[in-house]
């Protein structure tokens, strides 16, 4: 059973893996949440006992399955959902502020605008930075 | 009393949440929170160097059954730094005004992230803890919402995602092959466990950690994230959250795992040489400050990795103070380069020799507490080419330092820029005064690293 | 007494860090008050270190970084006393001369008179860091003693920021300085290993010969040397005259490059166990003595004739060092100080000139001696003592020199007399180019009597002390005994007798003016000569070194990946290989147990195939509806894993999570434009660019299965915490063991999570609420 679970973990990971190399940002956030999926068997799989669920009355010398791991496999679900969840949504922020999600797309426009001295975009930024804040100083 | 830093940020940063972070008052307020914790815990600090380290269960459960929290030299010395930082980096944003309602809420749940893993003794614990503080850096990434932000965000939140499953994959795996959760419990028990199962959960580890740090191969994500992110934020991943990669080493290596770590001392000696080389010789060509600053991280790293390697006292001890003097550095001038304005050269001058190890500033004692550890490596070959390779690298670190500094400041510009805010500036000037001051008075930071150092190799507290 | 000379040297010390700040503070209020102000430092400065010496020394000892065993251990010796002196003194002058020099000069450059304002902390703040130097005992303090005057070098060179030369200049300078020092930091911890002590005395009494020692010394001899400017780090100086003329004379001339021979003094003792070392710097004195001369003879500029001068005569110093004995010691000391009385003299001169004349040639100016007698006069006399005449302090600098290099057998007897002509010859052609013969330069536009009293002084000086010499040769003797760790007692005088040292004398005379009449001839090929030099010297070297290592770091940088899926190959790659090295590494014999397989797991055995097998449906490219819903056939399937092996909460939980991202994946796919994803979806990938993807998500499968396996393989033999918790449920007052652990027993992680949440809403929130692109 240990190996046909580790071959299982391996898979999802590999997989999850393969989609991270992907273009696509879409593709990207998969692979991470099927990584994700790989790290809660594995968390399910690393109990140091098997047996009955962990629920009460128990009958007298049952061998009840490791509680721990199943707490811990509960939290990291929580834990990689809302990780999860906020990927997704910077991902469609990109589409949002750069309507592509095709990363040599980003890739190109990352190259443009080292070109184009984004220094001074930042300065442009502090300067209406500024006047805004003048003005809601006056107001 | 131990858990009180911890309780001041973590519920500080729900109160905050619940408030408009662009109020000029809001933010006083985490940073008023922030300082109140970073009293605690130098309060907590006397009690460790006093008493010794403190430890408590998290609902007057039984050892084993509850999560153990304990403060001691390492841990406090580092929530002290990482709480500093973060300090610094939100005064300085406030002082030139906070763009999102959230930026001070996510400051203080990176605070409580870091305090919380500084302090705890369960692993998954330090697992959740950790997750607290990524994923509000994640979104302080995207601070500033401009596209570049963005972009640095995706690029960081994805990588270390890979880096956190990593992570949880060593952790799982601790407890699977030691039946426990508790750090004190599986350094007892390690010692049992066959030499294969524990060295894979320190490859796992070290991975994790690796890339948590930008440690050479595992870097390519850290030089966009950090020049696309804002001053405040660079510095707050640089100063702050970096600091978990290098605490984890030395706290899951050289407390945990001391046998792996001695182990895997050659893999971390030949990467940090690589990543001194890689990211000071990366860093020579760049003529923007933030990507000099960047590379330089990479570089510095290596040092800390080099210090691991060689371990013992002397070792542990060079990579605290080096992970601290260095993480304070970088704050420095991330936070002089953002704000501009009459004088600003002489703090990042300052950082520039710090970087440099030239006195009488900070980074001259992690500069020759380094070189006294290389001379102790066991081997005649170890010393002669890693102490050889502090001198290539400070010398990459001068020549990268001043080229950027002189083209930064020196250079005449066709308009004069616009000042930044005072309060900024003020900030600015501070942290070199805390520089210069550690070059000056060392000597508690000094014996604060060797007491930490201790905790380790099972010293004093 | 000691009391009282504590307190003196307390006070020295005191003044050294508390005089630059105030000039500091002062220069930032008002700027104009900033000069008179560094100049009465220094003066005050002077009068401390003499009333000090005049005490009769004085030592202070406290700890500074007792971790690393560093020590504030000072000791005002002779030693100290020769260089604070000479610091302060020349300090006091150059600094009164720069009052009028600074303002003038900002003014031909177009700045604010508040450009100057750096320029006083600076000086002020160098001579302070000589004092600290002169006294320092601890290796480590000297070091940070020795760097805090390159961080000041490197300001000054660099005072006229702006332009290029003056850039390039001051970096090239803190390079080789700032690099050498690092050899310094590695030597002095090096003899801290070998010895215990970082205490320069007590390190000389218990190190040991050997190749250790030998590295250790011969470290702190390399950075000496190039604070020296000694072949073949000597290049540094002649760009540092790109500093205000006051630097030059007082920096670059008498105290900074001072200070390398200083340390070669202080830490003599420790030759003792490294006699090469020593050896070699009577080689390095030789070739720095021909390579300065050289360049001297055919310098036509005044600064870099000096420069080049100034490398010669240090190599004359490192000579006698290297030779050591009573007159090689005790001389070295008085040649410092006659050297640099003489040529700080001939640099304010060389100031004086430009700024009257506007040229910075010999070959433009001449004639000057009629109109600028006085500075004619006192500049005369200064390079009388360089040129080594009687009756100034310069004759017994070469007298003690002579003396040496006869100790030395007949070929550093040759060495030094050919060395000692070229001294003649250039320090001639410079005072007779500049105020003999036709006049060439345009009218002089005014000399301020500020710009000409320094220069009297130490033309002065010189002369006094060609006379009165006996305070500078007890100074002197003090000073070498330091070094030598016994008397070094040195007579002088003149004698009308044919010693050796007359005989060699008075060739230097012969011989010296036929070379300077030849040179005034020739001196065009001389110079393309020096000129072809430069072309292969070290200076190139450096220049190519530093703009390959740009070039190359472009080079790396260009090949470094920049887009996300690279970075996350060059990621995933590296940690899949440290992985699966650790077959390499650790017994792989029964590391992996098969385990069993029983009936009543292939039920579960099937839906682990099922998850997989959507898995790996998932990474093949087709559109992203399905994909979506594959995922959620990964994620559902797990879920009745979860509760085939009896977890039932995480089975809930997990289908709630599950339910919930796909709502959201499918919201967000619903929200992006059907053309965006059609056009996504049909990418294709070169088949290279698959394969590379395929090995790279193999690599880390097959990683991720070793450490799952090997990790599975060995369950704890020992009880585990769950045990604890099973029991002590009930009185957690719950049913559902998994619900107690989360509600109390680890209800820290809980809350961690729920923050975790929480902070992924306020990322949501922001991410999603507002519209503002861009």
């Amino acid at each position: 059973m240990i190996v046909a679970t580790a071959i299982a973990v391996a898979i999802l990971f590999g997989a999850g893996a393969y989609l991270l190399l992907k273009r696509d940002l879409i593709r990207v956030v998969v692979g991470v949440v099927l990584m994700s999926n790989a790290i809660n068997l594995f968390i399910v799989s690393a109990s140091l006992r098997r047996g009955r669920a962990p629920i009460y009355p128990l009958p007298p010398d049952a061998r009840v399955a490791d509680p721990l791991v199943q707490a811990m496999t509960l939290t990291a679900i929580v834990i990689t959902f809302g990780v999860s969840a906020l990927l997704l949504s910077m991902v469609y922020r990109v589409y949002t502020s750069h309507l592509s999600l095709d990363l040599d797309d980003l890739a190109a426009a990352e190259e443009r605008a080292a070109a184009a001295d984004d220094r001074e975009a930042i300065a442009q930024a502090y300067a209406r930075e500024a006047a805004e804040r003048d003005r809601l100083e006056v107001g | 009393m131990l858990a009180l830093p911890l309780a001041i940020v973590w519920f500080g940063a729900l109160i905050v949440a619940l408030l408009d972070g662009r109020k000029r008052w809001v933010a006083t307020l985490a940073a008023a929170l922030l300082a109140a914790a970073l009293l605690a815990t130098l309060w907590l600090s006397a009690a460790v160097v006093r008493d010794g380290p403190i430890g408590m269960v998290a609902g007057d459960w039984p050892v084993g059954v509850g999560i153990r929290l304990r403060a001691d030299s390492l841990g406090v010395l580092f929530i002290v730094v990482s709480l500093a930082v973060l300090l610094a980096a939100l005064v300085y944003e406030a002082a030139g005004g906070v763009q999102t309602r959230t930026f001070p809420a996510l400051t203080l749940a990176m605070g409580a992230g870091l305090t919380g893993l500084f302090l705890t003794n369960d692993v998954f614990n330090f697992y959740v803890f950790f997750e607290i503080a990524m994923i509000a850096a994640y979104v302080l990434t995207g601070y500033g919402s401009r596209l570049r932000q963005l972009r640095s965000a995706v690029i960081f939140s994805v990588v270390n995602l890979v880096g956190s499953v990593v992570f949880l994959f060593a952790i799982v795996s601790l407890y699977h092959v030691t039946g426990s959760l508790d750090m004190d419990v599986m350094r007892l028990r390690l010692p049992v466990v066959e030499p294969n199962a524990s060295l894979l959960v320190g490859t796992a580890l070290f991975i994790a950690f690796g890339i948590k740090l930008g440690l050479f191969p595992f870097h390519p994500w850290l030089p966009p994230v950090y020049t696309g992110a804002r001053p405040a934020v660079a510095a707050m991943l640089s100063g702050a959250l970096a600091n978990i990669g290098s605490y984890g080493l030395l706290r899951f290596g050289a407390g945990i795992l001391p046998r792996d770590l001695e182990l895997a001392a050659p893999a971390l000696i030949v990467l940090g040489a690589a990543s001194i080389i890689y990211g000071g010789m990366q860093a020579v060509g760049r003529n923007a400050p933030e990507e000099v600053l960047a590379y330089s991280a990479i570089g510095q790293v290596g040092y800390v990795m080099i210090a691991l390697g060689i371990g013992g006292p002397i070792g542990f001890a060079a990579a605290i103070l080096y992970t601290i003097l260095n993480g304070i550095n970088k704050t420095l001038l991330f936070l002089a380069v953002g704000a501009r304005g009459w004088l600003l050269g002489i703090p990042f001058a300052i950082g520039a020799f710090s970087v440099a190890g030239v006195p009488p500033v900070g980074g001259f004692w992690s500069k020759a507490i380094i070189i006294q550890t290389t001379l102790a490596a066991d081997s005649d070959g170890a010393r002669i080419w890693l102490t050889a390779l502090m001198v290539v690298g400070g010398a990459l670190s001068f020549v990268y330092m001043f080229q950027v500094y002189q083209h930064e400041f020196w250079e005449p510009r066709d308009e004069p820029r616009r000042p930044g805010p005072v309060g900024r500036r003020a900030i600015v000037a501070l942290l070199a005064i805390v520089v210069v001051a550690i070059g000056i008075v060392p000597e508690p930071l000094l014996s604060a690293s060797a007491r930490a150092a201790a905790v380790l190799t099972g010293g004093a507290p | 007494m000691p009391g009282g000379a504590t307190n003196l040297l307390a006070a020295l010390l005191a003044l050294a860090v508390a005089g630059p700040t105030l000039v500091a503070f002062v220069a930032r209020w008002r700027v104009s008050f900033a000069p008179l102000l560094a100049t009465a430092v220094a003066a005050l400065t002077f009068v401390l270190s003499l009333a000090l010496w005049l005490a009769g020394g004085a030592a202070l000892d406290a700890p500074w970084a007792p971790s690393l065993g560093v020590r504030l251990a000072f000791r005002f010796d002779g030693l100290a006393a020769l260089y604070a002196m000479l610091a302060s003194g020349i300090g006091a002058l150059t600094i009164a001369y720069a009052t009028r020099y600074i303002p003038d000069h900002l003014r031909h450059q177009h700045r604010p008179p508040r450009a100057g304002a750096i320029f006083w902390p600076l000086m002020t703040g160098f001579m302070g860091a000589m004092i600290w130097l002169a006294a320092a005992q601890d290796l480590l303090l000297l070091f940070v003693c020795w760097d805090a005057t390159a961080i000041a070098s490197y300001f000054l060179i660099g005072f006229d920021r702006e332009r290029g030369v003056a850039q390039r200049a001051a970096l090239m300078a803190l390079l080789i300085t700032g690099v050498s020092a690092i050899c310094f930091l590695v030597g002095a911890l090096m003899v801290r290993a070998a010895t215990g002590t970082l205490d320069v005395t007590l390190a000389a009494e218990r190190i040991e010969p050997g190749a250790f020692s030998t590295v250790a010394v011969a470290l702190i001899a390399v950075a000496a040397l190039a604070k020296s400017a000694q072949v073949p780090l000597h290049f540094w100086l002649p760009r540092a005259m790109a500093a205000p003329t006051p630097v030059s004379a007082y920096l670059h001339s008498a105290a900074m490059v001072a200070a390398g021979v200083y340390l070669l003094a202080r830490i003599y003792p420790l030759f003792l166990a490294a006699p090469a070392v020593q050896g070699a710097l009577v080689v390095v004195g030789f070739a720095s003595m021909a390579v300065g001369s050289v360049l001297a003879l055919g310098s036509d500029e005044f600064k870099r004739l000096l420069a080049y001068s100034t490398i010669a005569q240090y190599g004359y110093v490192v000579v006698m060092l290297g030779l050591g004995g009573a007159a090689g010691l005790a001389g070295a000391a008085f040649y410092v100080v006659a050297h640099a009385i003489a040529k700080s003299g001939l640099f304010l001169t060389a100031g004086v000139v430009t700024e009257a004349t506007g040229e910075t040639r010999i070959s433009k100016v001449g004639g000057l001696g009629r109109p600028l007698w006085l500075l004619a006069a006192a500049s005369g006399l200064c390079a009388a003592a360089l040129a080594a005449l009687p009756p100034t302090v310069g004759f017994f600098k070469d007298e003690l020199f002579f003396k040496t290099a006869l100790t030395g057998g007949s070929l550093t007897t040759a060495l030094a007399l050919a060395g000692a002509m070229c001294t003649f010859a250039y320090t001639a052609r410079f005072w007779i180019g500049i105020f003999l013969g036709p006049r060439r330069a345009r009218p002089i536009a005014w000399t301020s009597s500020v710009l000409v009293a320094p220069i009297v002084v130490l033309g002065v000086l010189a002369l006094v002390g060609g006379v009165v010499f006996g305070p500078l040769r007890s100074l002197a003797e003090a000073a070498g005994a330091v070094s030598a760790g016994e008397p070094t007692p040195i007579a002088l005088g003149y004698h009308l007798d044919a010693r050796p040292e007359n005989l060699l004398a008075l060739a230097t005379w012969i011989g010296g003016a036929v070379l300077a009449v030849g040179v005034m001839r020739g001196s065009a090929a001389i110079g393309a000569f020096g000129a072809a030099l430069g072309q292969f010297g070290p200076e190139r070297a450096y220049d190519a070194a530093l703009s390959g290592i740009n070039a190359l770091s472009d080079a790396i940088h260009d090949f470094e990946v920049r887009d996300l899926r690279s970075r996350i190959a060059t990621i995933l790659l590296p940690a899949g290989v440290l992985v699966l090295l650790n077959f390499w590494v650790t017994p792989n014999q029964g590391a992996f147990d098969p385990g069993r397989i029983l009936w009543s797991d292939v039920p579960l055995l099937l839906i682990l195939a099922v998850a997989a097998a959507a898995a790996v449906a998932t990474a093949v490219p087709r559109d992203h509806l399905s994909m979506a819903l594959l995922l959620s056939g990964v994620g559902y399937s797990l879920t009745v894993v979860y509760a085939l092996i009896s977890a039932p909460d995480v089975a809930l939980v997990s289908v709630l999570i599950e339910t919930l991202f796909a709502l959201l994946f499918l919201g967000i796919l619903g929200a992006l434009p059907r053309s965006l994803l059609q056009r996504l979806a049909m990418q294709i990938s070169t088949s290279e660019r698959k394969r590379r993807d395929a090995i790279v998500a193999a690599i880390t499968g097959l990683a991720a299965f070793t450490v799952c396996w090997g990790v599975l393989s060995k369950p704890a033999p020992l009880e585990t915490a769950a045990a604890a918790q099973i029991a002590l449920t009930p009185s957690a007052h719950a049913k559902d063991i998994v619900t107690a652990i989360l509600a109390d027993f680890r209800g820290l992680d809980t809350m961690g999570e729920i923050s975790v949440l929480g902070v992924a809403a306020l990322g949501l929130i922001a991410l999603l609420g507002r519209r503002d692109a861009r």
